[in-house]
């Protein structure tokens, strides 16, 4: 008897198991068309919207590396991305550690903010930031989008670490206090060792979010020298509307460094994101 | 020892931000002036990038004391980097404007003007020779060098006509030779009228000047129908969205119109596919040659499609450069705007794009084609405004766009054209300082 | 929390200093500018003091009242993900087979830029889409139209889009709670006879509550402050305006239709709208989880 229920439920793990798998195989279709539209050329897809090209073609990827500078925008994006995150993931796990750790007045309300400023649209921010650095002379440079980037980005990363840093015994840190240990020491010899795989997961989390974000990097770096990946595949949309498969190579560039570190950092991006929700 | 190390590293992460700050700029050497231009215009006029880096090399190399950084700017970020710059009292050295109400509302508050008076840094003589300065003129002077002229036009397919019967010399020059037209040819099969990509509504003004302006008789109308209530719902106003809603109704155009975006929806008529389509006219002439020559492609007049004086003109709008008030190297910039007005520049501007410089120094003689000396005559002798620009920039973008949308979705002209007023009304409450600069506009409007 | 001595009490605040000082300068200084603006009527150089006339002039204008109501439909996602969420969640937390895989493959749209997955679905609904042909293939050929360009569906067919990318977010969110759940309840439920609906709502769903609850009012925040990329990539707000939000029609007062002074008023309506609903989220965690730590 119990032998025939084990296996009936076995059966329908794998049951579900297979009714899940077709889900998620539906729902990456658009991926696969992506992905596969990208390698089709122009005249095939006109007919062929469908299925796998018969003729597997780079010609998108010629032409989108001859209308556009493919490798300065990459640039682009890696500097808005990779500069703000040292200083987000540094800053973040000190304010962390101030919140998390310490008793001091105004301290809720730091704690408290942090929900509230996550839930403000960045185009709030935006036209009075324009002007700020229109008179600094800083539009159209790194620097704005750079500085931007940091405040921006830090209440989600504060939302994560402050919740990274409860993991941290207190009573640990109370001892190296009267083993003699400064905070300064603490912050750097204690807390930011034991906190390290959870800043990889913020640091990824955090990259993740800068490298797709558009409307910052629109306004602030309009020059097309200076144009993130992103912003350059949104304004691609509008002259190339009609070129599919053009389109489908540039959303391709544009997201397969994130995939890639998705794919080999799946544990961090799952623990960081899992971060801000789950105390 | 610990904290000096961390200080250092952070003052390290804090040089490495502000060089992230001057990375990738040219830095001018000391002792130059360096002129900044924020442009637009490679969307309606390919060619003038290449254009202004070609005079501005040429500039540089004959005044080595200047250096010229141009910023190219993305329509929609061309009027607010403007509004910031002029919030913010730092920006460009010279700066581009669409015109019309767009320039204007920069200078018709006297207290308030973002612009120099160029009368101050260009000679007369020089400011006598430019085209197309009523959109930019207030109080009897220019205050802004109009940079070129385009305008819309309309293109036929001379095969496509002779396939469905039609004569292809005389194109429909009225709206009931259009209609018949459109018919024979939906019959032969194609697409008879390409009006363009209806998605995100940028196509909307080139069908608002186009058939727009054939029921009106001067543009001082436009201006008016601002300030008068209830004037964009009136029969006058109305009849582009009626004549659209017909087009549209008897299927004479794209049906995928609301499904394609600006810049590429009317490029059916270039794939063969449609009969007529509109473009702009440096764009034409590429496409003329594309697509084998002025016997398979010939330019028609706008038809007339309605009665006003205006209909059937051909749409000139210039877009032009101002200095603003806050800049600090005004005389360098004037120089520059004049030096873009001599007849050589004028000459390689209208090779590299195709498109009328906004000057009389351009030899017309060194028109070849049909087609070139077609437009050039069309421009001189039979041209008008460009009407959006002689709208408040809201009603058109809000207004107009929606309105057009929705008469290609079903809803009749009379609810576009109310819509349209609505908007109109929200304006005036809105803006009732506009609303006072609309009346003055239009009281001192002169043909 | 660490004691701290006397003289040390400087040390949280300077530790707090350098994220202080950046999210002054990003979002203190720009709201303080806003609250400002909302009170002028700004032309270029001129400001114009109007009081609370741009309010006045947001409630009486149709585009806003549209804006607020296609943000309050957009709320309709937010059941739909919870919904999916817990179902998928459950599903993977009995460990069917292959589920570490499953988890990660949901969470890959969540991996694609806004603006990236607004362009290819924008690829994928037009009227010779991919959607609608493998509408036809299947026998729908009845349903295809164009799913953006028309009023009628073009709200809808942002909310699919939305509700397939964020998907995956809300079960690994959920997922990561379940799995922290006891185990040996679980195993002494199974033990009593218990299904696995029973065990779900009598155990699963009571201990994810905490983590429903603020996967509620991250989806809420979304559906009010951050559809603007998917408006702007694949719709600009048409056909006919039918699919204004609110912070899209910030940005269109704002670089449009150049009027800052409404920009800014209807960003001040947003926050209200917004901190609202977050006092509200903290309310409830308060008094209905009076017992969870701050």
């Amino acid at each position: 008897m119990r032998t025939g229920y084990k296996r009936r439920q076995r059966m329908g793990k794998w049951l579900l198991s297979a009714g899940v798998a077709v889900f998620i195989f539906v729902d990456l279709i658009p991926i696969f068309f992506t992905v596969i539209t990208s390698f089709k050329s122009r005249d095939e897809y006109v007919y062929n919207v469908f299925s796998i090209p018969e003729r597997w073609s780079l010609e998108n990827y010629a032409n989108l590396f001859e209308a556009y500078d493919v490798p300065q925008m990459f640039l682009s994006s890696l500097t808005v991305t990779v500069i703000p995150i040292f200083f987000i993931v540094y800053f973040g796990t000190m304010a962390a550690f101030a919140i998390g750790k310490f008793e001091f007045k105004g301290r809720r309300i730091f704690a408290n903010m942090i929900f509230p400023l996550m839930s403000i649209p960045s185009v709030v921010m935006l036209f009075p930031l324009f002007r700020l650095f229109s008179k600094l002379n800083m539009t159209n440079k790194f620097g704005s989008v750079i500085v931007i980037y940091i405040g921006l980005i830090l209440p989600f990363i504060l939302n994560m670490l402050t919740s990274f840093m409860s993991s941290i015994s207190s009573s640990y840190l109370e001892a190296a206090m009267i083993d003699g240990c400064g905070f300064w020491q603490m912050f750097h010899r204690i807390i930011l060792p034991l906190l390290a795989p959870a800043l990889s997961a913020t640091t990824i989390v955090g990259a993740m979010w800068l490298w797709n974000e558009m409307l910052i990097a629109f306004i602030f770096l309009q020059d097309e020298a200076k144009r993130t990946l992103v912003v350059g595949l949104t304004s691609m949309q509008g002259l190339f509307q009609l070129d599919v498969p053009l389109l489908m190579a540039g959303a391709t560039i544009t997201t397969v460094p994130v995939i890639l570190i998705f794919v080999f950092g799946q544990k961090w991006f799952i623990r960081g994101l899992t971060a801000g929700g789950v105390k | 020892m610990k904290k000096i190390i961390s200080l250092l590293l952070v003052a390290a992460m804090s040089a490495g931000l502000l060089l992230g700050c001057q990375k990738k700029e040219e830095k001018a050497e000391q002792g130059q002036t360096e002129l900044t231009i924020w442009w637009w215009g490679e969307e309606d006029v390919p060619g003038s990038k290449a254009w202004l880096e070609q005079t501005a090399e040429a500039y540089e190399k004959e005044n080595p004391g200047i250096k010229i950084e141009m910023v190219q700017q993305t329509s929609d970020q061309l009027v607010p980097a403007w509004e910031t710059s002029v919030q913010a009292g730092a920006g460009a050295d010279i700066q581009f404007f669409w015109t019309g109400t767009y320039t204007l509302m920069y200078v018709w508050d006297e207290e308030n003007r973002s612009l120099a008076d160029l009368t101050e840094l260009i000679p007369e003589e020089e400011m006598e020779h430019w085209l197309g300065t009523e959109g930019v003129s207030w109080g009897g002077q220019a205050w802004a060098a109009p940079w070129y002229q385009v305008s819309i036009i309309m293109l036929y397919n001379k095969e496509l006509f002779k396939s469905a019967g039609l004569d292809p010399d005389t194109p429909p020059a009225d709206w009931d030779e259009l209609l018949a037209a459109c018919g024979k040819l939906k019959e032969s099969g194609v697409i008879p009228f390409e009006n363009g990509g209806m998605k995100d509504g940028f196509n909307t003004p080139w069908m608002y000047s186009t058939m727009g302006i054939a029921s009106h008789d001067s543009p001082k109308e436009f201006i008016e129908a601002a300030v008068n209530e209830g004037s964009f719902a009136d029969e006058s106003n109305k009849l582009w969205l009626e004549r659209l809603y017909e087009l549209n109704e008897k299927g004479y155009l794209n049906p995928l119109t609301m499904s394609n975006d600006f810049p590429s929806g009317r490029e059916s008529f270039l794939r063969g596919e449609s009969a007529m389509g509109l473009v702009t006219n440096g764009q034409a002439l590429q496409w003329i040659e594309d697509m084998g020559g002025e016997d398979k492609v010939g330019i028609m007049r706008i038809p007339a499609y309605g009665d006003g004086a205006m209909a059937g003109k051909q749409n000139v709008q210039s877009q032009a450069f101002g200095i603003p008030e806050f800049s600090k190297n005004k005389e360098e910039a004037a120089d520059f705007i004049v030096f873009m007005h001599q007849p050589e520049q004028l000459k390689s501007f209208y090779e590299l794009t195709k498109n009328f410089p906004a000057d009389d120094r351009f030899d017309s003689d060194t028109l070849s084609s049909e087609s070139e000396k077609f437009l050039w005559d069309y421009l001189l002798n039979d041209s008008t405004v460009y009407p959006s620009l002689y709208v408040p920039s809201m009603v058109h973008s809000q207004g107009n766009y929606a309105a057009a949308q929705m008469v290609l979705s079903g809803s009749t002209a009379k609810e576009a054209a109310q819509y349209v007023e609505d908007i109109a009304e929200e304006w005036r409450k809105m803006s009732p300082d506009e609303c006072e600069h609309f009346k003055d506009w239009a009281e001192n409007y002169i043909e | 929390m660490i004691r701290v001595r006397k003289d040390k009490k400087r040390v949280p605040y300077m530790f707090m200093s350098p994220a202080l000082i950046m999210i002054s300068i990003v979002f203190l200084y720009p709201i303080i500018s806003v609250l400002i603006d909302s009170f002028f009527q700004i032309s270029g150089q001129k400001r114009t003091y109007t009081g609370i006339q741009n309010f006045r002039v947001l409630l009486e204008n149709d585009l806003f009242w549209k804006s607020l109501i296609n943000n309050m439909k957009f709320f309709i996602c937010v059941p739909i993900l919870i919904i999916l969420g817990i179902v998928f969640a459950v599903l993977l937390y009995n460990r069917i087979p292959g589920w570490k895989i499953y988890r990660v493959l949901l969470l890959v749209p969540y991996i694609f830029s806004i603006a990236v997955t607004g362009i290819i679905f924008d690829c994928i609904l037009r009227e010779n889409g991919l959607f609608n042909i493998l509408l036809e293939k299947i026998g729908l050929g009845h349903l295809v139209q164009p799913w953006l360009g028309q009023t009628s569906t073009a709200v809808y067919a942002i909310m699919a889009v939305i509700v397939w990318k964020e998907m995956g977010f809300g079960t690994m969110l959920i997922l990561a709670r379940l799995l922290s759940v006891d185990e040996s309840m679980v195993e002494a439920a199974r033990l009593d006879g218990a299904g696995i609906f029973t065990i779900t709502r009598k155990i699963l769903l009571p201990e994810a509550k905490p983590v429903i609850s603020f996967y509620f009012v991250l989806c809420m925040i979304n559906m009010l402050s951050w559809l603007f990329n998917y408006v702007y990539v694949m719709t600009k707000g048409g056909p006919v305006n039918s699919t204004y939000v609110m912070d899209f029609y910030i940005y269109q007062l704002g670089v449009k239709f150049v009027n800052y002074g409404m920009a800014s008023a209807l960003a001040v309506v947003l926050l209200i709208i917004t901190f609202l609903l977050v006092g509200v989220q903290a309310a409830m965690q308060h008094y209905v989880f009076p017992d969870e730590e701050d």
